[in-house]
């Protein structure tokens, strides 16, 4: 059974609390974050596995938070969103999402999906990014098995 | 300059244009009987045969047999019917032919005048209507049919053609055929019957057919073609941006009179236009002297400045007080203009020696920048129709008369009575007196009459012999003289004071009138004012019956305004306006188009499209003069403005309006996809954990499960209450039960039912016991106090101070919530009232409909109280949402 740590970014308190006691009762290891700034801050503290994001979030926009963690981090970040325009979907995973699930969803669904990205990640062989100093700006240069992630 | 390798955007605009027309074949013949029928039915056959959709509109056989062989295998459309003076004339069925769109349509004889009563005038009118429904036509003309050409050709073989065609009709043609026959046959073929000749010119046509005309009129036609061959190369270069050496812009001024060879001079210039390409104008000037021209010399000069328009020229009016000359060559200079083309000066009489010189000679030596061509009248036109001067006309007032009779009256007995008192040389002053008097009030030939009535009172009363006319006196003849003499003098310089005096007056008077009416329109705002504003405008200026006649919502016409009002048209007044419309041309009365209505329609023109119609009538007048048709042109421009206007300023109304339903619209959507979709995800989210994972979960997970479906369906059946109050109260379809109602109760009822919601927050509840009543319905005040509260749990952070206080400000009840919370910008503190106005937009924000402070408003509203959302702390922190609802009626107010 697949387990690890797992950051939920996601403002509202109905949809956190029922995710939480769905993911634990999986054997998932659950932070929560309710805005986008304390999530980026989490996602750097706690090392998660994981990284549940809501697209619509109060203080800044879900992509310019997969932006920010992309920077430094190729940990699997799965969006949420009510947003179903495949357009939003592709901006989402242009941006470096991994996956992208439109709510409301069943919770099968939703494990099945999480437990697929912590597989490859866990079959991963260069799960770190291999950062370059350079005169310019920290290059990250960043491999996942089987897919291109970002590459700035 | 460089010319830029671009093509010209008129030229591409005419190709454009082009495009959507039907394209038009012309063949050209120098004379009848050349074989141009002929040669358009065989096209017509090879056409059809290639599989083209071919009707007949109108073919003459003239009973030639060979000729009907090739109508045969065509469809013909039967001809229409026309009752004109008892008698039943067929014509071209343009309607039906309008109707059955063919693709390709014969039409024979372009130059054919339809019967009066038929749509248009000429038949070259019907076929542009063809044309602009983008239905081919192959047509025939005959080289003396053109306008331009028209006096040429009546001078090669003495024929007057009356029938004529505008020169434009050869430029819309997209391909000529020149249908050549050498003389030599053509007179064969005269001979052997083979031409149609009309009986009642049999006699003229013998002299017509002689081999010098033949050959002369096969010249022209040749010409004409080739011509047009040439204008169709430079065309296509303009259109195709090829550099060439272009002419210079250089324009051909014609000055035309009252003269009958205006027309010839009108043509001559078209003709040099043509040739250098360039553009012509049409002056006719305008003195005061030209006021007193005679009606026929006025109509002249208005037909030939319509020749003029219909040949393609711009046309002006000059206008000068006294130098006519220098006023034509400033205008000349002032248009870029390179060549003026005049009438030859009249011949000069003995007596011209003494006057001045004409204008036609000052402007030969005045004219040293300009290249001068002077076009001699036909000498026969010139001796039938002698050019006459501005001659003024005699008075014709009986009252200016009896006055001068008057006054010679009154000199006679002065000079009896100062003859009496003491005898005195000359008395004859007295009598000058008089006629000077009348000279200075009442002109020339008042004042003629005055001193020839003078001259025998004089010559009766007061010279020897008396009381009889006889002469003795060679004296007597010198004071007839002398007061002929001042008469005339006087009498004209006075007369040529009034004249500009009045001329200048017609010129002010006009003007103030545009500028009247350009204010007048300004001012009002809606359409119906500028209708209005403009009928009655051109209606008192032009002394005439106008009207506006506009689309109404089914896009069929109709009169907007009138005046005198007027809400009917008679069908072929109709039917001019309708014509006018589709074609956005003047048509009706006075005009090209069906000019038999009574009615003048003009369209009225803005930058882009046409925004109806301006009609006049003047009764039973023959015609519009140019100066009126100028004046209701220019009118009609202003109208168009101004409808403009007003259309734009009422399409940003209906803009704004769109764009505030739009916002609505997207608010809405928003709202629904969103925020009541939030809560459906807990609930989805929850019940797929306990159907698909229950054995993953223990006793509390499944409890959280349960609690969190329950808790997010009250929330969505929150939102949906809330929707459907919003349109209950749209629809003013809310009911306010009212009967007192204790606030403190409706508090404590809202926060029990809050209690989660408000679980992590302090709540502080500062309501006295002494507060009255409040006059309301206690539903929906829980609902107001609800909606408040919700928001305040929902944006106040966790762990901070919801206060609830109340106090009695004279008849009513004031409750006030305050949170910490983030509070809200000023700007938008009477804006969060508005249905679905969120202070931050988009899903990012805490789940909500955006309605719930529109409801609050809503019932608060139907109880006759307020709301208001103002700052909780000084540093605009938190919100406080104050409401005042009125106390129940009796409710004392006494401590208890």
């Amino acid at each position: 059974m697949i387990t690890g740590r797992i950051l939920l970014v996601e403002d509202d308190p109905g949809i956190r609390k029922f995710l939480r006691v769905a993911l634990e009762a999986q054997g998932f290891v659950l932070e929560e974050e309710a805005s986008g700034k304390s999530g980026i801050a989490r996602a750097a503290t706690a090392q998660p596995d994981l990284v549940v994001l809501d697209l619509g979030l109060p203080d800044m926009d879900g992509k310019a938070v997969i932006e920010r963690i992309r920077e430094w981090s190729n940990v699997p970040i799965l969006i949420l969103s009510v947003r179903q325009a495949e357009e939003e979907k592709v901006a989402a995973l242009d941006a470096g999402a991994n996956d992208y699930v439109v709510k409301p969803f069943g919770i099968a669904e939703l494990m099945a999906r999480i437990r697929a990205l912590l597989r490859l990640n866990a079959f991963g062989v260069a799960p770190e990014p291999e950062i370059v100093r350079g005169d310019r700006k920290p290059r990250i240069k960043c491999i996942l098995p089987g897919q291109f992630v970002a590459v700035r | 300059m460089e010319k830029e390798s671009r093509p010209e955007p008129e030229a591409l605009l005419a190709d454009a244009r082009r495009e959507a027309r039907g394209r038009l074949k012309i063949f050209l013949g120098a004379a009848p009987g050349v074989g141009k029928t002929y040669a358009m039915l065989e096209a017509a056959q090879r056409r059809k045969a290639d599989g083209v959709d071919v009707v007949a509109g109108v073919v003459e056989t003239h009973g030639r047999t060979e000729t009907e062989r090739l109508v045969a295998g065509l469809e013909v459309m039967p001809r229409t019917e026309i009752a004109y003076a008892g008698r039943s004339l067929a014509e071209m069925d343009l309607d039906g032919l309008l109707a059955r769109r063919p693709r390709l349509c014969l039409v024979d004889e372009l130059a054919h005048t339809n019967v009066p009563g038929s749509r248009h005038a000429k038949r070259w009118q019907d076929m542009e209507e063809l044309l602009g429904a983008g239905i081919d036509v192959y047509s025939t003309l005959n080289i003396q049919h053109l306008e331009s050409l028209n006096d040429v050709v009546a001078r090669i073989v003495r024929v007057k053609v009356r029938e004529t065609v505008p020169d434009k009709v050869l430029e819309l043609a997209d391909e000529i055929e020149l249908i050549d026959l050498p003389p030599e046959e053509l007179i064969e073929r005269l001979r052997q019957g083979k031409v149609y000749v009309p009986e009642q010119i049999a006699r003229a046509i013998q002299n017509f057919f002689s081999k010098g005309n033949l050959t002369a009129l096969r010249e022209l036609a040749m010409r004409v073609a080739a011509d047009r061959v040439d204008a169709q190369m430079v065309a296509h270069m303009r259109s195709h941006a090829i550099p060439g050496p272009w002419p210079a812009q250089d324009r051909v001024l014609v000055c035309v009179n009252e003269a009958p060879v205006s027309k010839a001079l009108v043509r001559a210039a078209k003709r040099m236009a043509e040739r250098s390409r360039t553009d012509w104008i049409a002056a006719s000037v305008a003195t005061p002297q030209s006021e007193h021209l005679a009606d026929a010399a006025k109509d002249a000069i208005a037909d030939t400045l319509r020749l003029a328009e219909t040949l393609g020229a711009d046309i002006a009016t000059i206008n000068a007080e006294s130098h006519v000359a220098d006023e034509i060559l400033a205008f000349a200079r002032a248009r870029n203009v390179s060549r003026i083309v005049i009438g030859r000066p009249r011949p000069r009489l003995f007596t011209a020696w003494f006057t001045r010189e004409t204008v036609a000679e000052e402007i030969i030596r005045k004219a040293d920048d300009f290249e001068v061509t002077i076009v001699s009248a036909d000498p026969g036109e010139a001796r039938r129709a002698a050019i006459r001067g501005a001659v003024p006309v005699p008075e014709r007032d009986p009252k200016a008369y009896l006055w001068s009779a008057l006054a010679v009256a009154a000199a006679t007995a002065v000079a009896i009575f100062v003859n009496r008192l003491f005898p005195v040389e000359s008395l004859s002053l007295f009598f000058l007196v008089a006629v000077l008097g009348i000279a200075a009030r009442f002109g020339l030939w008042p004042s003629i009459f005055a001193s020839v009535l003078a001259f025998l009172s004089y010559n009766f009363f007061l010279t020897e012999p008396f009381f009889t006319f006889e002469v003795a006196n060679q004296d007597l003849v010198l004071t007839l003289f002398l007061f002929l003499l001042v008469a005339i003098v006087t009498g004209n310089l006075a007369a040529r004071l009034r004249d500009q005096a009045r001329a200048q007056r017609a010129i002010a008077k006009r003007t103030s009138n545009l500028f009247d009416f350009s204010r007048k329109v300004a001012s009002v705002a809606s359409l119906d004012d500028v209708v209005w504003a403009a009928v009655t405008h051109v209606a008192s200026t032009m002394q005439c019956s106008s009207m506006i006649l506009m689309p109404d919502e089914s896009g069929r016409l109709a009169v907007a305004g009138g005046m005198p009002p007027e809400d009917q048209l008679e069908a072929r007044d109709r039917g001019a306006a309708e014509w006018a419309w589709e074609k956005r041309e003047p048509a009706g009365w006075s005009s090209q188009t069906l000019p038999s209505a009574t009615w003048l329609f003009l369209p009225m023109k803005s930058a882009d499209r046409v925004h109806g119609l301006l009609g006049v009538q003047f009764g039973t007048r023959q015609y519009i003069t140019t100066d009126e048709r100028r004046l209701l042109d220019s009118l009609v421009d202003q109208v168009g403005l101004a409808i403009e206007r007003t259309k734009l300023a009422s399409d940003m109304e209906q803009t704004r309006l769109l764009a505030e339903t739009e916002s609505l619209r997207a608010a809405l959507l928003s709202s629904v996809s969103h925020d009541l979709r939030t809560p459906l995800v807990s609930i989805i989210g929850a019940a797929t954990s306990l159907v698909d994972a229950d054995d993953m979960l223990d006793k509390r997970g499944r409890q959280a499960m349960a609690e969190t479906i329950r808790d997010e369906g009250e929330r969505l059946n929150r939102y949906v209450q809330n929707l459907l109050d919003m349109t209950r109260l749209g629809y003013g379809a809310l009911k306010v039960a009212r009967q007192p109602v204790d606030l403190r109760e409706v508090v404590g009822r809202t926060l029990r039912h809050l209690e989660r919601d408000l679980a992590r927050h302090h709540v502080v509840r500062d309501l006295p016991a002494s507060l009255p009543e409040v006059w309301g319905d206690a539903v929906l005040l829980e609902q107001v106090v609800t909606n408040i509260l919700d928001n305040a749990a929902k944006y106040a952070p966790a762990g901070s101070q919801v206060t609830l206080s109340a106090h009695v400000t004279g008849d009513a009840v004031t409750l006030s919530v305050a949170d910490e919370g983030p509070g809200i910008p000023e700007a938008d503190r009477t804006q969060i009232f508005d249905m679905f106005f969120r202070v931050r937009a988009g899903d990012g924000q805490p789940g909500g409909t955006g309605l719930g402070l529109a409801i609050a408003k809503g019932i608060v509203d139907a109880h006759g109280g307020t709301i208001r959302a103002e700052a909780a702390q000084a540093d605009s922190m938190g919100t406080r949402i104050v409401l005042t609802l009125p106390s129940s009626p009796g409710t004392s107010r006494e401590l208890t």
